[in-house]
């Protein structure tokens, strides 16, 4: 859990151009009235 | 004493009182028993009789406009001890943040502060015999806290019917329906009662106060406002408006790691309420069984297989389970949620009432945000995985086929420094009168979120503790 914040954090701070990856590590789906996150597939 | 004006075949003759309480439900009673306690004289009227009877009941019949209700003589109890003879007895009061909502406005704020009525808190709770501590618990880290219930079994028939009989400052009279306000110049001198089979008394007060429920509360007034325009207090209060409900609806299901989410109820903290400009939300996570939480992780295996095999080992150890997510939420006080006065007479020539309860767009963002807010700490942490149900992830209108609402009438005779928002003053003076009060949850600024049962109590003791002093 903190690895995986640490790792969003430094995308954010300094991938500011690729803050698409930023969206993409802590993305939300709608399936089925389920929201999850992309690990949970 | 007790008089039953439905047996009372002569007149008594009683002299001037010093108070006149009509209607004896939760508010009521307290009130009786505080200012009969400090020696003062009092009529206590009950309209009903001490029992539930079909002819007391009829009179609380009313329409239902707007959004789906309870019929208006089903969602309230009209004989001594009122609907505390039906309660579920949920006891939790006002927070700090319900009195501090001028983010949203000057109409939403309190004439009075929080510490004003939370010093009332240990003695109400006395009253409704539960303990003064809740079971709550902040955890800075988060954005949501558990919040805790205290649950009374008091009901206050059983509590006062006999002690005020025998009281000799309390007359209690039962059967007894208002018909007549009699008086000038913004001072009410006498009222005039009724039985159902036709007997009559008037009775002579110094002061008046009206408790008879969130919604009768507000018949009274209209209906003195439209018989006795500017007589007894101002004209063009907004008497009936803002009235408010407890939204109860259930939202979705969810899988939660039994070790973090343990409790039952959930609230937003009120710093992130403010921060997201929304009211206060109540969550309540009732725990499946195995076999209901069997069911919930195949259909998450359908959708996510990865995550709903892992889920599904851990619940075999017992340490994830199914919820089902039902919230408790604060209504806004709204101009178009209101009770207005029927066409249709009662027994007594009363008008009955029309409920137009609305419910807004403040009301849906509240639920909205305050549910992703829960998502966002179940997700972020991994304490679970919501489900939620169609029409509110799809933002579809309520379902009609739920709990509705909690049967808690509030607002509608609110208490506001400003007589533009409200009909009564911070001491629940009707305003422009000398001597007409309000008690009972009709006098709610806010809501909050929480049962209304113990800020009834604390109101109605800082309104006796006002009472006493004036006289």
């Amino acid at each position: 859990m903190l690895r995986r914040d640490f790792v969003k954090r430094i995308i954010s701070i300094f991938l500011l151009p690729y803050a698409f990856s930023e969206i993409k590590l802590s993305k939300t789906y709608y399936e089925s009235g389920w929201i999850l996150k992309d690990q949970d597939f | 004493m007790l008089i039953d004006l439905q047996l009372s075949k002569h007149k008594t003759d009683f002299s001037e009182f010093d108070f006149l309480i009509v209607g004896a439900g939760v508010a009521g009673t307290i009130l009786a028993k505080n200012l009969a306690s400090s020696g003062k004289k009092i009529a206590l009227i009950e309209g009903g009789s001490s029992e539930y009877t079909e002819s007391s009941q009829n009179l609380y019949k009313g329409k239902v406009i707007g959004d789906p209700y309870f019929d208006l003589d089903v969602t309230r109890l009209r004989f001594f001890g009122g609907s505390s003879n039906h309660w579920t007895g949920m006891c939790r009061s006002f927070e700090k943040v319900d009195f501090e909502r001028k983010y949203l406005g000057n109409i939403y704020q309190w004439p009075i502060k929080f510490n004003d009525i939370d010093k009332y808190k240990k003695k109400a709770c006395e009253i409704l015999e539960i303990p003064s501590e809740f079971d709550d618990n902040i955890d800075s880290t988060y954005k949501i806290k558990s919040i805790g219930f205290n649950m009374s079994t008091v009901n206050f028939k059983e509590k006062y019917f006999q002690e005020f009989i025998l009281d000799k400052n309390i007359s209690l009279f039962i059967n007894a329906n208002l018909t007549k306000f009699n008086g000038k110049n913004r001072q009410i001198k006498s009222i005039n009662f009724e039985s159902f089979n036709g007997n009559k008394i008037k009775l002579i007060t110094k002061k008046v106060i009206i408790a008879t429920g969130g919604i009768e509360n507000c018949r009274i007034l209209l209906w003195m406002d439209k018989i006795y325009p500017n007589l007894f207090f101002e004209k063009n209060l907004p008497i009936g408006k803002y009235w408010m409900e407890h939204p109860h609806f259930t939202l979705g299901k969810a899988i939660v790691d039994r070790r973090k989410v343990s409790k039952t109820y959930y609230s937003l903290k009120g710093d992130i309420q403010k921060k997201l400009g929304i009211l206060n939300f109540g969550l309540r996570i009732n725990h499946l069984d195995e076999k209901n939480t069997t069911e919930l992780i195949r259909d998450l295996i359908c959708v996510a297989p990865r995550l709903g095999n892992k889920l599904a080992k851990l619940a075999g150890k017992n340490l994830v389970c199914g919820a089902v997510l039902r919230a408790a939420w604060e209504q806004s006080p709204s101009i178009n949620s209101k009770i207005s006065l029927s066409k249709e007479l009662d027994s007594f020539g009363i008008p009955r009432v029309d409920l137009h309860w609305k419910k807004n767009e403040l009301d849906r963002a509240t639920l909205k945000k305050s549910i992703m807010v829960f998502n966002e700490w179940l997700l972020n942490n991994d304490f679970g995985r919501l489900n939620l149900y169609d029409w509110v992830s799809r933002d579809k209108s309520y379902p009609s086929d739920d709990q509705l609402g909690g049967h808690h009438h509030m607002g509608g005779t609110r208490m506001h420094e400003s007589k533009n928002y409200g009909v009564v003053d911070s001491n629940c003076k009707v305003y422009g009168s000398n001597n007409l009060y309000i008690a009972g949850s009709s006098l709610f600024t806010t809501g909050g979120h929480n049962n209304p049962t113990l800020p009834i109590v604390q109101l109605t003791l800082r309104l006796s503790d006002h009472l006493r002093e004036k006289i």
